[in-house]
């Protein structure tokens, strides 16, 4: 009899349960500290810390300390902001590597990486004046060029997925010898070859290679006793690759739309 | 840099059975980048040259004429056509090239024959655009009309023999370093090596066979710093002309136009070598000599594309004995140019700093072919090559005429070949292998380096076109390029075992990111550049330190000059975009650096303070079937600030009214610990929403984290509660409206004895049967003890000292 009672209770409860939940005020972080903090969360387990510097930087650090003198024909690589002729808008995030090892102690072992803003004097639709890289550096006595490809390959597989094929170029850089570019297969279409990879079955992701000795030695480190890689990334890149976003627009118009989807 | 590859198949066979695609594809892995790779066909089809016998006038149509086309049917057979033609530059004798029926034109236009005006047409006659060929790089007199072939062209040829458009050209993205690639000689070097064969470069030998050089001329440098080499030759009765179509279609291909044939023999060497080359008439340069020497500040020549330019004496420049005749490495005169009236020629192969050549061009905004190989640096070595490929290739192309007897040579200091020793085991500990030294040997010596062996000990001698080379790890990277960088097993660091983490800085903005969205705010990222009139729009008076901002030399824009000193803008204008989107419900908010200089103009890294700014208006939370909707007002601000400031552990601040100009100043507060602004926040003042053209309410605020940083902050500790009920009193208080709760509150905490465990206000109430002037406020009073239960003889004589204590203020129980 009871239980009867207590059905009929329970029956004439009944709700509606497709009626939607009492809503919540949900915020939402920017994809780029999203994807800023997944490559962190990477690097720190393996051990970095991460590092910061000034985006409004001296040139002697933004390029000499990278084995760029003035008039190398690379700094035409990048167009800069300039503010004084001595001080700039740092055009990369290397200087941060520069920075951390004059801070060192002479020779010992290093392993950071640096995130921030960079600026380079270029806008249009797929150029941005203000964007953002993550520097990597590591030192040691025992580092190789194998080892960057090995640490570079899992963290890749890491933001992309086992599945990811990486191809490592020749390429030229300053500060780094021999330098690389690094391609992953395309996050599209798999390596098949589609309109984003330009029918390639690659992407251009980042670039890289073993520290230049000048570089070491100009920022007070023996090339002698100790070698490293250095690494630098496009955080914009990443995370189109990543979300499948085709514009970079989209990273700076802040239009909530778009957003309150990450 | 452009490359044809049927002129690379001049110095090493190219299988042009393979697809284009794969061998750029080798060449990009080894470091020489192929970016695109064109097809210079542009898919046009089945046009051959024709010969025109006869012009009639159209019966019908002024404009039009009827040409008779001598030319073979596809077996050969010689055939006429009937091709009616608007051109106005067809002439009898011509020959030309001719579409005929279902012949396919660069922009995929199939010809069909046809009438025009009652004339039957089989065809018509192409001008260069019909093959896809840019007008930039042809004469502007044959980029207008019908193209017409040099005399004794054969006719039924196919014109993409003719014009070698049957050819694929790689279009390469060089990185600095490899200067050498810039020329065909270098990139078939590298061809070479991907496909193992050895690339081979025609006999460079001239034919001295005018009068001797000696007394003619003269060659001097008087800037040695920025001329290192400079070399000259005097080439007699020159007929100027057209080049021959050979090397016409070569220049073309690689993006030159084509001029005549001693400014084209210039520009070929230049490309097969890297080595830029200029021609003087010989009888425009004054004294006959040549002098590579710094402008005078003010010095005027006119470069060769007619304009006047004013030069300085940081250019080099080239003069004769009166006056400039070029800018030295990046562009000739106008007067000493080589004309159809030049008949002697004096020849111009030197080495000018890169550097330098680099500002001038920059500066005179005329960067060319040629400065652009001069900044990359060229190699001293072909500078002697160049020179005399030059006058052979004249001899070859125009036979009338005569090469001097001698050489000019002004050469200095000259550039010694260096080596490079290294060890194999140090390549293979840099790079992680176990690459056999012979191996490495092979490699080196197929990009003719010249290893030596003693002992472990190997010495390579760079080939003069590798300056780029200097040290062990520009040795282990030629290995490991050619090696391949994909057969070199990955592995993982050894080394010192380390923690990671980040700075305070870093884990700060971190925490807050995470809190203000878990509140309900949504993070953007705006440009750190400051709108010129953002600080005024603030209403910011005179004198404000954010007045102190760092301009910037040359901005992105003159609307943004400034290094922003304040995000407030900025974020304003993030909503702004939204609005303009009809996207009106917005909590948004940005953490970043602002920038503050120490001195103006800078003398040191400005100060880069971490700040946090937001922004809220329109509804504060979804309308929903079960919900009403809710207009944002001051109390989120001040919710979302007190929650983040609670999640950071920071207590014991002052909340003071703010002083803040954007504000409101009725509607606003600042918190400020040790006279420290840690955070500020309310409602947009109305005028600063009228400047920024904001609808509605407004409520902004900002967070100084390098404030929030310097505070000491106790660690976090439990702390043990009442195992005992508690007793609760409710309040309700009668107060001036001049009387802030939080000074009830502040006397209800202080008169309430050891009891009080809490007190919170839960009404706020103002009008009927409460007087003009006066607002009544209910209070929520937690007791409890530690020891006990409490009676309320525990409790009544605090109650009573409380309302003691607000008589006092004129407050009295409701």
């Amino acid at each position: 009899m009871e239980t009867a009672e207590l059905n009929a209770r329970l029956e004439q409860e009944r709700i509606d349960i497709t009626l939607p939940g009492r809503a919540q005020k949900a915020g939402h972080i920017h994809p780029l500290t999203k994807v800023n903090e997944m490559i962190e969360d990477f690097f720190m387990k393996m051990g970095y810390t991460v590092e910061e510097g000034p985006e409004i930087e001296q040139d002697y650090f933004n390029f000499e300390c990278l084995n760029l003198p003035k008039d190398h024909p690379a700094r035409d690589m990048q167009d800069s902001f300039y503010i004084t002729e001595n001080f700039l808008l740092r055009t990369h995030t290397s200087p941060v590597q520069a920075r951390t090892m004059q801070r060192h102690e002479p020779n010992s072992p290093i392993r950071m990486i640096a995130p921030g803003k960079v600026y380079r004097w270029d806008y249009d639709a797929t150029h941005s004046p203000v964007f953002h890289q993550v520097e990597g550096l590591i030192i040691d006595e025992h580092i190789t060029f194998a080892d960057l490809k090995g640490t570079l390959e899992s963290f890749l597989r890491h933001m992309y997925g086992d599945e990811t094929k990486v191809r490592f170029r020749t390429s030229f850089f300053p500060f780094t010898e021999p330098s690389a570019e690094v391609d992953i297969s395309c996050v599209m279409c798999g390596g098949e070859g589609c309109r984003v990879c330009s029918h390639t079955g690659w992407l251009e992701i980042l670039g890289c290679g073993m520290v230049h000795p000048d570089v070491l030695r100009i920022n007070g480190y023996d090339p002698e006793k100790v070698k490293g890689f250095a690494f630098g990334m496009g955080v914009e890149r990443i995370a189109m690759l990543l979300y499948g976003i085709n514009d970079l627009r989209l990273f700076f118009e802040d239009d909530v739309r778009f957003l309150e989807q990450f | 840099m452009k490359a044809s590859l049927q002129w690379m198949n001049e110095y090493v066979p190219v299988d042009m059975n393979r697809p284009a695609q794969e061998l750029a594809d080798e060449l990009t892995q080894a470091g020489i980048p192929v970016e695109d790779v064109i097809a210079m066909d542009n898919g046009i089809k089945k046009i051959y040259t024709g010969k025109i016998v006869e012009i009639t006038k159209h019966p019908d149509a002024d404009k039009l004429q009827v040409c008779q086309v001598e030319c073979l049917t596809e077996e050969g057979e010689p055939v006429t056509k009937q091709i009616v033609t608007a051109a106005t530059n067809v002439a009898v004798g011509q020959i030309v090239p001719v579409a005929y029926h279902k012949s396919r034109l660069a922009d995929g236009t199939e010809i069909k024959k046809g009438k025009l005006r009652g004339e039957v047409s089989e065809g018509m006659f192409c001008s260069v655009a019909e093959f896809g060929i840019s007008s930039d790089l042809v004469l502007p007199e044959e980029a207008q009309g019908i193209y017409i072939f040099p005399e004794g062209t054969p006719i039924g040829l196919d014109v993409k023999d003719v014009l070698g458009l049957n050819d694929t050209v790689y279009e390469f993205e060089l990185t600095a370093n490899r200067a050498d690639c810039f020329s065909m000689v270098g990139l078939s070097r590298e061809f070479g090596i991907m496909t193992n064969q050895k690339a081979l470069f025609p006999v460079i030998m001239v034919n001295e066979n005018g009068e001797s050089i000696e007394g003619k001329a003269s060659v001097s440098i008087e800037a040695d710093d920025l001329c290192t080499r400079f070399m000259s030759r005097i080439v007699t009765d020159v007929k100027v002309e057209p080049s021959p179509l050979w090397m016409q279609n070569r220049l073309r291909n690689s993006g030159i136009r084509p001029i005549n044939n001693v400014v084209d023999v210039t520009n070929y060497v230049m490309l097969e070598l890297g080595q830029p080359m200029h021609a003087y008439d010989y009888d425009h340069v004054k004294g006959h000599q040549l002098v590579a020497r710094r402008a005078k500040n003010g010095e005027v020549l006119v470069t060769l594309d007619g304009s006047e330019r004013e030069l300085n004496d940081s250019m080099l420049i080239i003069a004769d004995a009166e006056r400039p005749v070029g800018v030295a490495g990046i562009m000739g005169g106008f007067d000493s140019e080589v004309t159809n009236e030049t008949t002697t020629v004096m020849l111009e192969a030197a080495v000018f700093n890169g550097p330098s050549i680099r500002r001038t061009a920059k500066a005179l905004g005329m960067r060319s072919e040629a400065s652009g190989r001069f900044e990359r640096g060229v190699n001293h070595k072909y500078t002697a090559y160049a020179i005399d490929r030059a006058a052979q290739l004249l001899q070859q192309i125009c036979p009338s005429c005569k090469v001097d007897v001698g050489i000019i040579d002004v050469y200095k200091n000259p550039v010694e070949q260096h080596t490079v020793t290294f060890t194999a085991k140090q390549i293979n500990d840099y790079l992680g292998t176990n690459i056999e030294k012979d191996e490495m040997v092979r490699i080196l010596t197929a990009l003719e380096f010249v290893v030596t062996e003693e002992g472990d000990q190997l010495s390579a001698l760079v080939p003069t076109w590798r300056g780029d080379v200097t040290v062990m790890p520009d040795i282990a990277e030629e290995v490991a390029r050619i090696y391949n960088y994909d057969n070199i097993a990955p592995t993982i660091p050894v080394a010192v075992l380390s923690s990671g983490g980040m700075t305070p800085k870093k884990a700060l903005t971190k925490e807050v990111t995470h809190t203000l969205a878990k509140l309900g705010m949504t993070q953007i990222v705006t440009f750190s550049f400051m709108h010129k009139d953002g600080l005024s729009n603030m209403m910011l008076p005179e004198g404000d330190s954010r007045y102190t901002a760092i301009p910037i030399l040359n901005p992105i824009s003159e609307e943004f000059p400034y290094m922003r000193t304040t995000l407030v803008p900025a974020v304003i204008e993030a909503a702004k975009r939204n609005i303009a989107q009809q996207n009106k419900d917005l909590w948004l908010f940005e953490t970043a650096n602002v920038y503050e200089p120490k001195a103006l103009p800078l003398t040191e890294v400005p100060h880069e303070r971490p700040m946090a700014c937001g922004i809220l208006m329109g509804k504060a939370n979804q309308a929903g079937w079960n919900q009403a909707e809710r207009t944002t007002d001051f109390y989120d601000v001040k919710g979302i600030v007190d929650a983040l400031l609670a999640e950071l552990g920071v207590t014991g601040y002052e909340i003071n009214r703010s002083t803040e100009p954007y504000f409101h100043p009725g509607v606003s507060a600042q918190y400020v610990v040790d006279g420290k602004m840690i955070a500020q926040y309310g409602e947009l003042h109305p005028q600063v929403s009228k400047n920024f053209d904001l609808p509605g309410k407004v409520y902004m605020f900002e967070i100084d984290l390098e404030a929030v940083l310097s505070l000491t902050i106790p660690p976090f500790r439990y702390t043990s509660f009442s195992k005992f009920p508690g007793t609760s009193r409710d309040l309700a208080i009668v107060a001036p409206v001049s009387v802030s709760s939080g000074e009830i509150l502040s006397i209800i905490k202080e008169h309430g004895g050891e009891y009080l465990e809490s007190a919170s206000i839960f009404d706020v109430y103002e009008g009927e049967h409460i007087e003009a002037g006066y607002r009544s406020l209910a209070y929520n009073l937690q007791f409890r003890s530690m020891e006990g239960t409490l009676n309320d003889e525990d409790i009544d004589g605090n109650i009573q000292a409380i309302i003691d204590a607000l008589a006092e203020i004129n407050c009295r129980l409701r």
